[in-house]
């Protein structure tokens, strides 16, 4: 059976069972992406007549509340983006530089969060931070508050979770990164006279770039479009990219606004890190650059 | 800067990990506690995980998380080992590029995409629209490591296999997976906790129908806390941990950070 | 290089895509296994799995539910098919009249419902089908206001200021722009005939001085909104708030005096369906009032059938909605799809942004 199988095939057999894989993520991914391309630019007069060109999605968007909402998510990815390299750069030079044993040990204890369903650890934080919760049930006991805080539905909730559910993907990239590095550079540079602090930011971080960058990347990318998160703890008053787009697809549904919404935001996003590589990691000619 | 990498470098560490354990630490400990509020212990109670257990919903929300999970995985291995295995170059060149593409773009894009093609052509929104979302997201990570793993296969075993007369089918079969397998259940673990995990998709694709845990526990926080999720969570931390654990031991066989 | 047959490539392409669109479209196929059987098409989660085998056991129908999102999308469908495929709908009230006209939905032998006479009075004979010739009502919920007892005591009378621009500081409400609108339009006027460019702008003002007390806005709040949150009144559909008023005695739901806003979710049969005799008996298994009791337990929802408050242990402020008058009950409003989408959409992005 197996041996007419591959009479018949011939040649093709390689290619027919590769290539489910390839037809899955084009008809999955990019036929999606064209068809919202497609959407945002195309309008249905009616039923009997031919569709056509036009930007009146895109012009219905040049408002200023949309303009608003995208650039609070810009902010929001922004302060995460800062936020979680402010923690992580640290951690994993600790990691890196510090712990001779049990370094694995650390790194599950790292990796072990990141695989916990991401809305059960939402779902922690209402325990911690909520009226009754953990924060003010301590701070009222320690006399530090006589009425509960509110840290839930507003803006502080919102990126507390944001720079929790984003420091593993900040945190790993620098940690390759900083494992990779030659140790003996750190120690010449301490020798040749200049001091740990000047070590650090003319040696060690310009040569952890590439783990910066793709941390960055890791961030602001999804951070840009995170929905779940604000739309969680932000108690649905404000709106961010994320919430918009499941406001068009999903309650007002109006395809096309939201296709051109979805492309618009892309845009400005891809805009947006750009601007982020272009300042703070200009390509320098004396250093390999590396994906 | 002695003082600093004394004091400051390790507190900042322990504080980070505090913070990443903290919710998690909460979750489990009153998943244990008689009362459902979430102001202090009252007292020491099973009495949530009873309640899990005899709960339908919950269990038909888990049971259809691991079914597309399952379905994910085995769609996401056999088609991406495959893929690795046999494409051509060209082949492999341009599905690289589509997968470059998958990462720049955020999973809501991807997610109301799809959303637009299946209400296009008035696919039914459920389970099987879930699986085909999370395969993609899948092969984007299973390819990849597979890739890498095969890369490091020394072409000289498959040269010696073919010249002891084994077809390449044959080759791939005996030879080849079996040294990948390392790679292979890695990639089955990463891709079967990012199915878990999903919510995303889940959200935009899986219509009202199709329950699954992420969108159980998302509508449970939005209506109020109810314990059963602790005992969940906690069941799962456990589960999580174990997969971690295994996915560890094989990362010391192989690199593809 | 080998020659490449490309030919044989594309059907390879072609093979795949086939299998791949097969099982995409799975779901939709019906099973043809010569079986009694009705296809319900409904919203999500109003049967239980229980009930269905439960009914199946009984009488040996098989009953295949398939979801649809919205009241859009049943309309969009029935049109498509003619109503063929169909043997039992659940439309919302205001989507009825749209069916009666275009002839999507047919009379319903009220003869053969041995529940009928057991549906609240005040829940027949709305403006969408004044004599229930063509619907069955199932599920229905009102809005109100839920705030605590010692609050309430200390009020005159109850308006719907309380959550729009009198509010106290820290209130929750409803996610849907379509109901603040027109609860708003109920509160401002007194009524929800008219909803010109200039009224849209008085609420769409009165939304946004709601929107500075607003601590979360939420389709489910209930129970938490009052103690996690510390919002000292909220903005609630009645099913929200029953387990709370069941769990709590501190609280009370109350329906302010400019009137509030009904909504009533009704079975119908569709034209072209020749299965009304199994349709029939399913709606008389699942009105009785053991099946009613369940489905409540799992998902609260106010009965439309008399005498089973006692067993559902109905908090008394749901109950006095239940008992009110034919003439009170006719107070209440029901939401209709009268303003542009695009408006309705402007105002809530410019809410939200």
């Amino acid at each position: 059976m197996l041996e007419r199988l591959k009479v018949a095939f011939g040649k093709e057999l390689d290619f027919f069972l590769s290539v489910p894989a390839a037809i899955w993520q084009i008809l999955f991914f990019g036929v999606p992406i064209l068809l919202i391309v497609a959407l945002s630019f195309i309008q249905f007069d009616g039923p009997f007549q031919f569709p056509r060109l036009t930007l009146v999605y895109y012009l219905s968007l040049l408002e200023w509340p949309i303009a608003k909402i995208i650039l609070r998510s810009i902010f929001l990815a922004a302060i995460a983006s800062i936020c979680s390299f402010l923690i992580a750069y640290p951690f994993s030079y600790f990691l890196v530089m510090k712990i001779k044993r049990f370094k694995v040990a650390f790194l599950f204890l790292l990796i072990l969060p990141f695989w916990t369903n991401f809305l059960l650890q939402v779902y922690g934080w209402y325990y911690i931070l909520d009226d009754g919760g953990l924060v003010n049930q301590t701070f009222l006991y320690l006399g530090l508050i006589s009425s509960p805080l509110h840290m839930l539905n507003n803006f502080f909730a919102v990126n507390l979770l944001m720079i929790y559910c984003y420091l593993p993907f900040m945190i790993l990239p620098i940690y390759s990164s900083l494992e990779k590095l030659d140790k003996s550079l750190i120690e010449a540079s301490l020798d040749l006279g200049a001091t740990p602090l000047q070590t650090l930011f003319n040696v060690t971080i310009p040569l952890t770039k590439v783990g910066i960058k793709i941390g960055t990347v890791l961030v602001l990318v999804p951070a840009f479009g995170e929905f779940a998160i604000p739309s969680l703890m932000g108690g649905g008053k404000d709106m961010y990219v994320g919430s918009l787009v499941s406001h068009f697809f999903l309650t007002a549904r109006n395809s096309s606004r939201g296709a051109a919404f979805t492309c618009l935001s892309v845009l400005i996003l891809f805009a947006f890190v750009g601007l982020v590589f272009y300042t703070f990691f200009p390509k320098n000619d004396l250093m390999e650059e590396e994906e | 800067m002695k003082l600093f990498s004394a004091i400051w470098l390790p507190l900042i560490t322990l504080l980070t990990y505090l913070f990443l354990y903290l919710p998690i630490l909460v979750l489990i400990l009153f998943s244990f506690n008689e009362a459902d509020l979430t102001s202090g212990f009252s007292a020491f109670s099973l009495k949530w995980y009873s309640e899990l257990f005899s709960s339908t919903e919950i269990w038909i929300a888990i049971q259809n998380s691991l079914i597309v999970a399952g379905f994910t995985v085995f769609l996401s291995l056999t088609m991406g080992t495959f893929f690795v295995l046999y494409s051509s170059k060209p082949m492999m060149k341009w599905i690289n590029i589509l997968n470059y593409g998958e990462i720049v773009i955020s999973d809501v894009v991807i997610a109301g995409a799809l959303l637009s093609l299946f209400a296009f052509f008035t696919v039914p929104l459920g389970l099987v629209t879930l699986i085909a979302g999370h395969t993609l997201i899948g092969l984007g990570y299973a390819i990849p490591i597979i890739k890498t793993s095969f890369d490091e296969i020394d072409k000289r075993l498959i040269e010696a296999s073919m010249d002891l007369g084994a077809t390449k089918g044959q080759t791939f079969r005996k030879v080849v997976i079996p040294l990948m397998t390392p790679a292979l259940v890695a990639s089955g673990l990463l891709v079967f906790i990012i199915s878990l995990d999903d919510f995303t998709i889940s959200f935009f694709c899986a219509g009202t129908s199709a329950q699954t845990l992420s969108l159980y526990v998302f509508t449970t926080i939005k209506s109020g806390l109810s314990p059963v999720i602790n005992a969940v969570s906690t069941l799962m931390i456990a589960f999580s941990s174990l997969l971690v654990l295994i996915f560890c031991s094989l990362q010391t066989k192989t690199r593809f950070f | 290089m080998e020659q490449m047959n490309y030919t044989k490539k594309v059907l390879i392409v072609f093979f795949w895509m086939l299998a791949l669109i097969f099982v995409l479209f799975l779901p939709k196929v019906k099973i043809f296994n010569g079986k009694k059987s009705i296809n319900v098409y409904s919203w999500a989660s109003v049967f239980s799995p229980d009930f269905l085998k439960k009914f199946e056991e009984k009488t040996g129908i098989q009953v295949n539910v398939s979801y649809y999102e919205s009241n859009e999308e049943l309309f969009v469908k029935l049109k498509a098919t003619q109503g063929r495929g169909y043997d039992l709908i659940l439309p919302s009230d205001y989507f009825v009249p749209h069916l009666i006209s275009l002839g999507l939905i047919k009379k319903i032998n009220k003869e053969k419902l041995n529940f009928f006479d057991r549906i609240n009075p005040n829940l027949k004979g709305f403006y969408y089908d004044a004599k229930n010739e063509y619907t069955v009502p199932y599920l229905w919920e009102a809005y109100g206001i839920v705030l605590s007892k010692e609050r309430l005591a200390g009020l005159k009378e109850v308006s719907w200021s309380l959550v729009y621009d009198k509010a106290p500081e820290r209130i929750g409400v409803v996610d849907d722009p379509i109901e603040l609108i027109f609860i708003a339009s109920k509160y401002l006027y007194g009524d929800i005939n008219d909803f010109s460019d200039e009224r849209l702008d008085v609420i769409s003002k009165l939304l946004k001085e709601q929107k500075k007390h607003v601590v979360a806005y939420s389709n489910f709040l209930g129970d938490r909104a009052l103690t996690s949150f510390g919002c000292s009144v909220i903005m609630s559909a009645s099913s929200e708030v029953w387990k709370l008023l069941r769990r709590s005695n501190d609280y009370s739901f109350v329906v302010p005096k400019e009137g509030s806003i009904l909504s009533v979710e009704n079975f119908a049969i569709p034209i072209f369906s020749e299965k009304e005799e199994y349709v029939y008996e399913f709606l008389n298994e699942l009105y009785r009032i053991e099946n009613l009791v369940e489905s409540a337990s799992e998902a609260p929802f106010l009965p439309v059938v008399l005498g089973v408050e006692e067993e559902l242990q109905i908090p008394s402020d749901l109950q006095k909605i239940l008992d009110m008058s034919k003439s009170e009950f006719q107070k209440f409003d029901f939401l209709q799809d009268v303003i542009a989408e695009d408006k309705i959409n402007d105002i809530w992005i410019s809410l939200k942004s």
